[in-house]
């Protein structure tokens, strides 16, 4: 299994057993209703196991429902529609193109490499799942046709920086994993087409009655999901689950499945298990917190009047997801939800190509001699009869016609750790959070990413070691630093931002990880006190939120606190709690947002480095 | 454009949005409006769920520009052509919301020489494009940060000039293209440049809703709305034709309503707080106030019509102040409560 190695060394979560049970069932699901069921993603290389599964949904879909192919390279026309360049050239009249998300109405449109695809094909793809149609303003164009299908993205991304683009993830309801799987281990598919042709007649009598809504609602927060469509998506999963199953209500199944397909893989945070200690401190006011607050009240909800199907979803989480989600949490980190910073920008030179658009070549940009064609294709009939014929069936260009590519160039991360060494800290952590780094810095250099180190302990921080490529000078420079004194939080994280401006300033992406345990007890001035500490911490922490800068706290103390969390919230990043990690396990999880994502035999690997 | 649209009045949340949509509907020179915020937070359900509460205009039938019929003569050559005739020729059309999918070409924005006419007939004619379509009503770009940047620039160009200018293909032409732009997206997916940004009159900035009450209305409402579309929007339907009602005459009052010197002085001393570029802040904050006690049916502007609109109308415009390391709205609201004097919280004009 080539899962980063995340869960190699843990038993496998229950529900993690029987994989192609699941895999079948959202096979099943999407083909009830592709539309309504959204789609789903396929975290898998391409292969039998995944051929397998393919021909599985597709005799799932029979007889009706097209499959149609999108691959990253199709131009905006081919996919949205557009001016059908051979056919207009030869007819000398405008015929229009029918595009891909036209084609796939009402079947599936299965997106390959999808964390290939391009942010401008994502975004339109997202409208036209909107809409459910999608509307052709091109090249003298204006149709609009129905486009109602669900996807299938297929994701074979192996680093972390190749994510399927936010908004497309987002409107895809389910994923599934089909690494893990051998050939051996391919089941059939256990359902019937005739079996899915019943459940699609009676989905839409099964109604989602109040408890499911709110027991639904309520885990989505707990997971720390914002957005509202996974809820939605999972609402009708849940009844689609129902019927395929032949059943007039929803079973705690069908919800457990709807969670575990929908919105586990999305989970930003770890919900709080009753027991923890943090439960019973006093619940934080300010709307920043509010999601804290609501999980409280969630909680207490829960208390007075347990109900029956939050209780069934939220059966799983406190034992074995909680081992399970730490390590989602990091594979969502990687699936892009704090991927914030663009990491390109648009070039006229070298890249990506990353669209066209009229203009002169040359400086500017390169002549798209394909676009430039299409452009005046439509014109010829036009223009034979208003200037004499300058010679037989040649086409005539205009300067109006001309179209440029530009091109997208990627930049280069570097990653800025700013390390808690103070005595706090060091007495717990510090060995195995240097350990982490050093092992990380050997990735960065593979990579060819920059990294930068600074530390902050007694009243001050300290910038050790400026972005640099050299992971000699890093690995040096770690070893020297030494642990003791007050926590001056607040100046470390301002140094860190004041870093992330400079290599920002460079044209380089920059990004914090954060090692502390949260205790600020020095404030910016150099004060003690661990209130104005605290306040000055946070302040900061917001501003490097404000300024968009991906960011991760992993908390090293052994008891995580609240403080922590918020100052992760505040800056918009990641927390990750690492109370009992070693540093094996505060590197896994560093490597989700920076390393590769599949390397065979990580473990072993990385024991090498 | 789907079939049925989640009705406005059933949306829960998002109140900013809404009243800086229903402030563009009884005022569209008050500029368009900016939304932006996290996914799944229903940015394009509130617009679409405008387009069918906008109430209806009178135009010109068969004016492609959706010309008034009191106002012919200025808008286009069609209509000029036809001189009186085209005033008796009206019809009652519903608003336009016009949609400018990501993958739009430069032509069928502004508009080109139309393909069919001059290819079977040989005859040049104009075929109007999206400015054309949107005249008078309202143009949508979702993921208006993903638009390429020669079209937003061309977009703010015309909606500042109100007039669309057409030099393509031989064709040289220019028609009124008034419309209030209405751009959402997603700040994770890329900022918009500072000098767009101002050219909006209202920024929104959108949340998804933490408390889980509100959370569960919205998945409720969404959900049954889903399971029976007709059903649920002839529920809200009175509920949507009191909001219309609202905004007529709202638009009937907007003349009438007084902003007095002291309302003005308080703009400017607010402006002047927030260190807000330009006037347009100003002039945009006196507006969205009015159009704001207009829809309250207020007969002046108070301070608390001005308190309301305050975070929409400048967030937006504020510089970055180095100093200054909290968010924008956190220092409008400072700015607020310093230049006003603690207000009841229901007291505008009701």
């Amino acid at each position: 299994m080539g899962d980063d190695g995340f869960v190699d060394d843990v038993a496998a979560p229950t529900f993690m057993m029987s994989p192609w049970e699941d895999a079948w069932r959202v096979a099943a699901i999407v083909a009830i209703n592709t539309h309504a069921a959204g789609g789903v993603i396929v975290r898998a290389r391409a292969g039998p196991v995944r051929e397998h599964w393919l021909s599985g949904l597709r005799a799932l879909l029979e007889p009706a429902g097209p499959v149609v192919r999108l691959l990253p390279h199709d131009a905006p026309d081919a996919v949205f529609g557009g001016l059908d360049l051979a056919a207009t050239l030869l007819r000398k009249k405008p015929v229009s193109l029918r595009g891909l998300v036209t084609r796939a109405d009402g079947g599936i449109l299965t997106v390959g490499m999808a964390e290939r695809l391009p942010e401008e094909v994502a975004a339109g793809l997202c409208q036209v799942i909107d809409n459910g149609s999608v509307l052709v303003q091109r090249e003298g164009l204006n149709e609009t046709h129905r486009a109602q299908f669900g996807i299938v993205a297929l994701d074979e991304s192996v680093t972390a920086d190749e994510v399927i683009a936010n908004c497309l993830s987002e409107r895809i309801p389910a994923a599934v994993e089909l690494e893990q799987d051998g050939l051996r281990d391919l089941a059939p598919c256990p359902f019937e087409a005739r079996e899915v042709a019943i459940a699609r007649t009676i989905v839409d009598d099964i109604h989602p009655d109040e408890a499911l809504i709110e027991g639904l609602t309520t885990l989505g927060l707990a997971l720390g999901i914002r957005s509202l469509r996974p809820v939605l998506a999972a609402t009708w999963w849940s009844r689609a689950s129902a019927a395929l199953g032949g059943r007039r209500k929803v079973s705690d199944d069908d919800v457990e499945f709807a969670c575990r397909s929908t919105l586990f893989w999305r989970a930003t945070q770890v919900p709080q298990t009753d027991h923890d200690p943090a439960d019973v401190e006093e619940p934080p006011a300010s709307p920043e917190t509010e999601q804290e607050s609501s999980e409280d009240a969630e909680r207490s909800q829960h208390d007075n009047a347990p109900d029956e199907v939050a209780e069934a979803a939220r059966a799983h989480l406190p034992d074995n997801l909680l081992e399970l989600l730490d390590r989602l949490v990091a594979q969502q980190w990687r699936a892009g939800a704090s991927g914030r910073t663009a990491s390109t920008k648009i070039s006229m030179k070298r890249g990506r190509p990353a669209g066209v658009r009229a203009g002169r070549p040359g400086r500017h940009g390169r002549l798209n001699i394909v676009a430039t064609l299409r452009a005046a294709s439509p014109w010829q009939r036009v223009r034979a009869n208003s200037l004499p014929p300058s010679g037989q069936r040649r086409i005539d260009v205009r300067p109006d016609d001309f179209r440029i590519t530009r091109y997208r160039e990627h930049l280069l991360t570097t990653t800025i750790f700013a390390v808690d060494a103070s005595g706090s800290a060091a007495a717990h952590r510090l060995a195995e959070a240097k350990g982490a780094i050093e092992l990380l810095l050997a990735e960065s250099y593979v990579r060819r990413d920059k990294v930068a180190l600074l530390a902050f302990r007694g009243e001050s921080a300290e910038l050790l070691l400026p972005p640099t490529k050299s992971v000699a000078r890093a690995k040096r420079c770690l070893s020297g630093i030494p642990g003791g004194g007050g926590t001056p939080l607040a100046a470390g994280l301002q140094l860190a931002l004041d870093t992330a401006d400079i290599v920002r300033a460079s044209g380089d992406i920059p990004r914090i990880i954060l090692l502390t345990d949260g205790r600020a007890n020095i404030a910016l001035d150099g004060s003690p006190g661990r209130k104005k500490a605290t306040a000055d911490a946070l302040a900061v922490a917001e501003s490097i939120g404000l300024d968009n800068i991906d960011a991760m706290l992993i908390d090293i103390s052994p008891n995580p606190r609240d403080t922590a969390r918020l100052i992760a919230e505040k800056i918009g990043g990641l927390y990750m709690p690492m109370p009992h990690a070693g540093r094996e396990e505060i590197y896994s999880s560093i490597s989700g947002c920076t390393a590769p994502r599949r390397e065979t035999a990580g473990s072993a690997q990385r024991h090498a480095i | 454009m789907p079939a049925s649209v989640f009705p406005f009045s059933a949306i829960t949340g998002q109140e900013d949005a809404k009243h800086a949509l229903l402030l563009s509907a009884v005022d569209p020179s008050i500029g368009g409006v900016l939304i932006f915020g996290d996914r799944g937070t229903g940015k394009s359900t509130v617009v679409r769920a405008l387009a069918q509460l906008l109430p209806k205009q009178k135009v010109v039938r068969g004016c492609p520009y959706r010309c008034h019929p009191d106002a012919v003569t200025k808008n286009c050559e069609l209509c000029r052509a036809s001189k009186g005739a085209a005033i008796t020729r009206t019809a009652r059309e519903t608003t336009p919301v016009v949609d400018l999918p990501l993958g739009s070409t430069e032509d069928r924005i502004i508009g080109t020489l139309d393909l069919e006419k001059a290819l079977t007939q040989g005859i040049k004619t104009f075929q109007p494009g999206l400015l054309a379509q949107a005249n008078r009503g309202y143009l949508y770009i979702d993921e208006i940060n993903l638009l390429e940047d020669h079209l937003v620039d061309l977009l703010l160009d015309v909606a500042a000039s109100g007039e669309n200018l057409v030099e393509r293909d031989g064709l040289s032409l220019r028609h009124a293209a008034r419309f209030v732009l209405v751009g959402s997206g997603n700040p994770e997916e890329g900022e918009l440049r500072p000098q767009l940004l101002d050219r909006f009159g209202l920024a929104i900035d959108v949340a998804t809703p933490g408390d889980i009450k509100t959370r569960v209305e919205i998945v409720r409402r969404r959900s049954t709305y889903d399971l029976d579309p007709e059903g649920f929007v002839t529920r809200y339907k009175r509920k949507d034709a009191s909001i219309r009602r609202k905004i007529l005459s709202a638009r009937d009052r907007l003349p009438d309503v007084t902003v007095s010197d002291q309302v003005i002085e308080t703009t400017a001393a607010l402006c002047l707080k927030v260190k807000s570029d330009g006037l347009r802040g100003e002039l945009t904050l006196v507006r969205a106030a009015k159009a704001t006690a207009a829809l309250n049916g207020a007969i002046a502007v108070t301070d608390a019509h001005l308190q309301r609109v305050a975070r929409m109308a400048l967030r937006h415009r504020l510089r970055r102040d180095p100093m200054d390391e909290s968010g924008s709205d956190a220092r409008i609201d400072r700015a607020v409560s310093e230049t006003f004097a603690p207000v009841p919280k229901n007291e505008d004009g009701r």
